[in-house]
């Protein structure tokens, strides 16, 4: 029996033999084909929750201003009084030359943006 | 227009609604593709959340050459398998999985009390997910060979040689217990 023409004989059983078991096992496996398995439906609201996601981002970008904001001033005063407890106020004012001073503020600025990365994957991964 | 046009029309200016009809009109074929990919239920509604979320991303690039279905379909097959790779899955190696599968389940005692349909749902399952995919798509979604081959970007004759083998194979396992007198 040839798999390539099968499909199309078995729409027609007449042209079949009978009592053959090879056709009789490919008879069921073409039944058991064309049924869908149970579980593999889609669930309940899945369209819901589809869309329910689309519109998320809107909404979160929105909520996201408030911390966000709050995050980037608090962080700035704590990296300042930070850097003021670590070196020390004496010890920043001698640091007084132009280079010293764009390092520490490429520092500080890096920080910043490595934090502000973070709070964006964590709410805004939907975007 | 047909009503797939409509609802992507409605869909890109900005109706969710239309757009909840258009998933509910195709979430059957997404769901069917992805189960052959991904067994466990809530990966795979992950799977198919996603997979919505890229057609509506990319909804805006339907050109209505193909019929919706297919375009989807397309989508639905590509992220499965980048999924797959992920997982560092055998996609395409029908011998290995085979002879494995034959012989798992012979050496299996409880396969004689169960029916035909577990019997090929289980060697099924063994199948390559490539395999399982095309097998799912001819005969469960009705799609034809050249839409096959247009989704999995294989050659039409690829995809008659997969559908063969996958029969062939279920149909051999079948034939075998039933003339060894197991079923």
């Amino acid at each position: 029996m040839n798999d390539d023409n099968i499909h199309e004989k078995l729409q027609q059983p007449a042209q079949l033999p009978e009592n053959d078991p090879e056709v009789d096992a490919y008879r069921e496996v073409f039944d058991f084909l064309s049924r869908p398995e149970d579980g593999h439906e889609a669930p309940a609201g899945f369209a819901h929750r589809v869309t329910g996601r689309l519109e998320q981002p809107s909404n979160s970008s929105v909520r996201l201003w408030i911390p966000l904001t709050a995050g980037i001033f608090a962080l700035l005063v704590l990296s300042l009084l930070g850097f003021g407890l670590l070196f020390g106020w004496q010890q920043v004012a001698l640091i007084n030359t132009m280079t010293n001073r764009l390092l520490i503020m490429l520092g500080i600025t890096l920080f910043l943006s490595g934090v502000y990365y973070l709070l964006q994957k964590k709410y805004l991964r939907n975007t | 227009m047909t009503d797939d046009q409509q609802l992507v029309q409605k869909t890109l200016a900005g109706d969710m609604q239309a757009y909840r009809w258009l998933i509910k009109k195709h979430e059957r074929l997404v769901f069917h593709m992805s189960s052959r990919m991904v067994p466990n239920p809530l990966e795979r509604e992950e799977l198919c959340q996603d997979i919505f979320l890229k057609v509506y991303e990319k909804l805006d690039t339907f050109q209505g050459e193909s019929k919706l279905s297919t375009w989807i379909a397309t989508i639905a097959y590509r992220m499965g398998i980048n999924t797959l790779k992920k997982k560092k899955t055998e996609l395409v190696d029908l011998d290995t999985i085979s002879f494995k599968a034959e012989s798992e389940m012979r050496s299996d005692a409880p396969i004689q009390a169960e029916d035909t349909h577990k019997l090929l749902a289980r060697s099924f399952n063994r199948l390559p997910p490539v395999y399982r995919t095309v097998v799912t798509l001819f005969h469960l979604e009705q799609q034809s060979y050249e839409e096959i081959s247009e989704i999995t970007g294989m050659p039409v004759g690829t995809v008659k040689s997969y559908l063969f083998r996958a029969r062939n194979l279920l149909k051999d396992i079948l034939f075998s217990y039933k003339k060894e007198g197991a079923i």
